[in-house]
């Protein structure tokens, strides 16, 4: 008996196992099992989703309208915060309108205050804005 | 089942509709009781196992997103409540050990073995029995593999470990199922 056994097993190779194995799913489930499922099947106790398919999908519609609602609300305090409502006060206006002009530079010459037609501006004489003119490359 | 026809299937089940419910209930509540007859080897407890898991799955059709197919869904609830199962024996009457030693004996007894008509064949009884040897996970997934017919990606739904560990496990354990069988290891 033992001997036949062993012969019977001796020659499992892979792909005869692995056929053995498949015949395995051979298992018959009771008759009784599939009609007790059908039996149980619910009824659906919420005729809604039947009738107005649609009404399953308002409370996930009004959970992402408050998320983004309150998304809006934080974004837009953020940018008050950082950018702010404030009145400037008279002083700061004051500065910043004297900051707008630039300031007197009597060194400063322009094409059409020197009046020299197509030469170059820059004051061979002065100074300024190079103290040395052969850095100008004159 | 093609996706598309799953997808169909799970909005009619969704929309309430009864043809849907039994179709899924003829497609795999076989499947469904063989994965937990082989779990448990005790057929009343996988009749009550295969009920409670396609009232699970009723139960949780909403919360069914289609990543993973319909059988796969429904061997992880079964694969779930089988592990319930256990658990509440483990807790009432310490049977940890005893879940093998009852399938051993169940392949003796024909009467509540739900592959008594397997065992009868020679061949599958040794299988069988071998089977029996292999740990627990080792089992799980030549259960899975073989005799389900579920791929690597599929199991890896069922088992939540990556899809190389477990074509590792599989691997080893067909290996050391050849060598129970060809008595290479005695255990």
């Amino acid at each position: 008996m033992r001997n036949g056994k062993e012969q019977k097993t001796s020659d499992t190779t892979g792909r005869s196992l692995e056929c053995r194995l498949r015949r395995l799913a051979d298992v018959e489930p009771p008759e009784t099992l599939k009609a007790r499922l059908v039996q149980a099947i619910p009824e659906r106790a919420d005729e809604s989703h039947r009738v107005l398919p649609h009404l399953r999908w308002y409370p996930q519609a009004w959970d992402f309208g408050v998320t983004a609602a309150a998304a809006v609300v934080i974004i837009g305090l953020m940018l008050m915060v950082n950018y702010g409502l404030s009145v400037p006060s008279q002083a700061q206006l004051l500065e910043d309108t004297a900051l707008a002009y630039p300031r007197w530079d009597q060194n400063f010459f322009s094409p059409d205050q020197n009046n020299t037609g197509g030469e170059k501006f820059w004051p061979r004489e002065h100074s300024w804005p190079m103290t040395n003119q052969s850095e100008m490359g004159y | 089942m093609r996706r598309r026809e799953e997808r169909q299937t799970i909005r009619q089940l969704r929309q309430g509709r009864r043809d849907a419910y039994e179709a899924i209930i003829c497609r795999h509540y076989a499947a469904i009781y063989r994965f937990l007859a082989y779990l448990t080897y005790d057929s009343g407890l996988a009749e009550e196992l295969t009920q409670e898991t396609f009232a699970a799955a009723w139960a949780g059709v909403d919360s069914y997103r289609g990543r993973a197919s319909l059988g796969t869904w429904l061997h992880r609830i079964a694969y779930r409540k089988f592990i319930d199962a256990k658990r509440g024996l483990e807790r009432d009457a310490h049977l940890k050990d005893r879940l093998k030693e009852h399938a051993r004996e169940a392949l003796d007894a024909d009467a509540s073995n739900p592959l008594h008509r397997l065992a009868a064949d020679e061949e599958c009884r040794l299988v069988q029995e071998a089977m029996l040897k292999l740990e627990s996970s080792e089992y799980l997934v030549v259960l899975l593999h073989y005799i389900e017919g579920l791929s690597f990606r599929e199991m890896t739904g069922i088992l939540d470990e990556p899809v190389g560990t477990v074509k590792w496990r599989t691997s080893r354990a067909l290996k050391r199922l050849r060598q129970y069988l060809t008595g290479g290891v005695k255990r």
